[in-house]
């Protein structure tokens, strides 16, 4: 789908875990909350990739430690060349830049104290110190044109816009600093489907005119396989698939993104299915079960599921399995199942 | 016989800045054992109108309708004592958010049992047994355990359950469920979808749901009624909506669905939807249509037949062919 694909990826990580540590009450010793474990992954200029699952499976985790807002605790990262590990202390201003995020919620992301003028206008103040005031005005005002917005909003409160407005000018404040990856945190699911399908094209046309990177975290499902290149599935902080976003969608090969799959609403009446009804909920991150997460809610669970955790591997057509190195947009697959299921 | 129907409701909020319309010439018709989906964006007036009908809105607000019958009786007349007495009992309605409209302080048992005490005339015993049996029914595992907990200690499905279990207590005849799914992760909806829809065929109620996700909608509903800043713009059977819909905002909304996008940009809707301030002077949809002329623009559309699906459109699209 991208029309320039370069060959060096922009984000090479490698085996990147996040843990918290959780006051456990009084007396008792801290719990550690895993909740990143050692996800591996390569995000190209120009691509999309994808990542979903469930409340809790460590999505926004994962959107935290890309845009350098905290270190991973293991595993490492580089981010156009440039490595980033748990010691390798506070990152500089340049590589900040080359990250921006924009979050759900556009009602609580933007400063109601601030003009739209003065939103735009920050990060440039912060990270370009030497710019003059007419330089900082003219991009920023060049950067409201480019997300939709009239010359006439530069001198508006957030609170005179509706939401699909303000979600534009979180994307003007993501881009102001020219960044070549950006992370969104579920950037629509706050939306109305109409304001929804607007956002998500002016996210294309971004994405087509300055050759960015995304890192689009979601959990509508529909909207991910419209917008991904590549999709991630996420359960309780392990990935469990992974693969060109077609092929996982119509050939989805673990049984999570097979229930993800088949649980998600179609709009179409006449295709009413029967859904793989999942038995209990997302088990607790500080109490995880033994070997793979997602044992106790599996329909084909094995003795061996319960001992130990399987590996992110390649799967062929059948069931070769291969060690994962990484997993290129070519309709290869990966996913981290003893019994993979043959779908499609 | 009709269950439930309503005819010309609106619901008006006087604010600072004169009268705001939130639910403009609504009408609702139910049947014993209908499931009507209302779908429409936020600020379409869909709560708003079936807490008029509950009669849960504060007092600033202005409900006025022509008719407003359920069960053959008419809720306008009503005294407060004697609506309290339908509402909860033969009219129930689960929230969006199960946390917040659980109460902190009490057990969930205690909130079941309330909800008995206040409406049926059993013994305690009887109410304890009730409750562990309305929470076998939706689906909590060790009832009686669940019984003694605190809604913080239940996740966000298990207290959307409870919320069912009180509201499925005293076998209402009409359940509405306001975004019951919304606040839930896809794998539980599923489960909270599957288990409504198996209480009201176990049951044989009537189910209104509201809702913003097509998805669900599709799913579950046998009617839809399409909602657009506080009217009813079109009213179908489920099949029908989807296949052949005949208002130009249905139509422009399937559009925008990502799932039926065909290209890599979606046909997007321009615009927003009118606020209090901005509301255009003939049809509401005219300043984001495709096909307004200066019709649409200065007369309100009249309501089509019910072979155009009740749009409410100058132009209704024809799917002859």
């Amino acid at each position: 789908m991208a029309s320039t694909k370069s060959d060096s990826p922009l984000i090479v990580a490698d085996a990147i875990s996040r843990a918290y540590s959780v006051n456990n009450g009084w007396l008792r010793p801290d719990a550690t909350v895993h909740a990143l474990s050692e996800a591996s992954f390569e995000l190209h200029a120009g691509e999309t990739l994808a990542v979903v699952g469930e409340s809790g499976c460590g999505k926004s985790t994962l959107a935290r430690v890309l845009s350098l807002i905290e270190p991973p605790s293991s595993g490492k990262f580089t981010i156009n060349g440039t490595e980033i590990n748990p010691d390798s202390g506070l990152p500089s201003v340049d590589l900040r830049a080359s990250v921006a995020i924009v979050f759900q919620d556009p009602f609580g992301s933007l400063n109601p104290r601030q003009k739209i003028a003065q939103i735009l206008q920050e990060p440039l103040l912060i990270n370009r110190p030497t710019l003059s005031k007419s330089a900082r005005e003219a991009a920023s005002r060049e950067m409201l044109s480019l997300v939709g917005l009239r010359p006439e909003h530069y001198e508006r409160y957030p609170h005179m816009f509706s939401g699909g407005q303000r979600q534009r000018i979180a994307i003007a404040r993501a881009l102001m600093l020219d960044p070549k990856i950006l992370v969104l945190d579920e950037p629509v699911s706050a939306l109305d489907l109409s304001i929804q399908s607007q956002i998500l094209n002016l996210l294309v046309e971004l994405q087509d005119r300055l050759n960015l990177a995304y890192l689009f975290i979601s959990h509508d499902l529909s909207v991910v396989r419209h917008i991904a290149d590549e999709v991630m599935v996420m359960y309780l902080g392990r990935v469990v698939e992974k693969g060109d976003c077609r092929t996982v969608f119509e050939q989805p090969r673990h049984p999570y993104t097979q229930a993800l799959v088949s649980a998600t609403p179609v709009a179409d009446p006449s295709r009413r299915q029967q859904r793989i009804q999942l038995k209990g909920e997302l088990p607790s991150p500080l109490n995880p079960p033994t070997g793979c997460a997602f044992n106790p809610r599996c329909w084909l669970v094995q003795p061996q599921c319960q001992t130990s955790q399987p590996s992110l591997d390649i799967v062929a057509k059948g069931h070769e399995l291969e060690r994962c190195v990484d997993v290129k947009s070519s309709g290869a697959q990966a996913v981290a199942c003893y019994f993979p299921v043959n779908s499609g | 016989m009709a269950l439930l129907e309503v005819e010309n409701l609106s619901v008006g909020f006087s604010t600072a800045n004169g009268m705001f319309r939130a639910v403009d010439s609504l009408d609702v018709h139910v049947d014993a054992g209908d499931i009507l989906a209302i779908v429409g964006e936020s600020g379409s007036g869909k709560s708003v109108s079936m807490l008029a009908l509950m009669g849960l809105l504060p007092w600033v607000a202005n409900v006025t309708a022509d008719r407003m019958v359920f069960n053959g009786v008419n809720m306008l007349e009503l005294t407060a004592a004697a609506r309290r007495d339908i509402i909860g009992r033969e009219i129930t309605m689960i929230f969006q958010e199960p946390m917040s409209s659980l109460n902190p302080c009490f057990t969930v048992g205690f909130q079941i049992k309330e909800a008995l005490a206040a409406h049926l005339s059993l013994t305690r015993k009887q109410r304890h047994n009730r409750a562990i049996e309305l929470l076998e029914q939706v689906g909590l595992p060790e009832p009686e355990k669940r019984l003694r907990a605190f809604p913080h200690q239940l996740s966000g499905g298990m207290n959307q359950r409870v919320m069912i279990a009180m509201a499925i207590a005293c076998q209402p005849l009409l359940l509405i469920a306001d975004e019951p799914t919304t606040a839930l992760d896809v794998t539980i909806q599923a489960q909270i979808l599957e288990l409504l829809m198996q209480l009201q065929r176990d049951t044989g109620m009537a189910l209104i749901l509201i809702t913003h996700d097509m998805g669900v909608v599709a799913e579950t509903a046998q009617r839809v009624s399409v909602q657009y800043a506080g009217q009813k713009v079109e009213e179908q059977s489920v099949h029908q909506l989807f296949a052949n819909p005949h208002h130009p905002y249905t139509d422009a909304l399937l559009a925008a669905l990502p799932e039926r996008a065909s290209g890599r940009l979606l046909p997007s809707i321009p615009g927003v939807v009118p606020g209090q301030f901005d509301r255009p002077r003939g049809c509401l949809f005219s300043p984001r249509c495709e096909k307004a002329d200066s019709v649409c623009t200065n007369q309100s559309p009249p309501v089509s037949g019910s072979d155009l699906g009740l749009a409410r459109c100058h132009y209704p699209i024809r799917h002859d062919a």
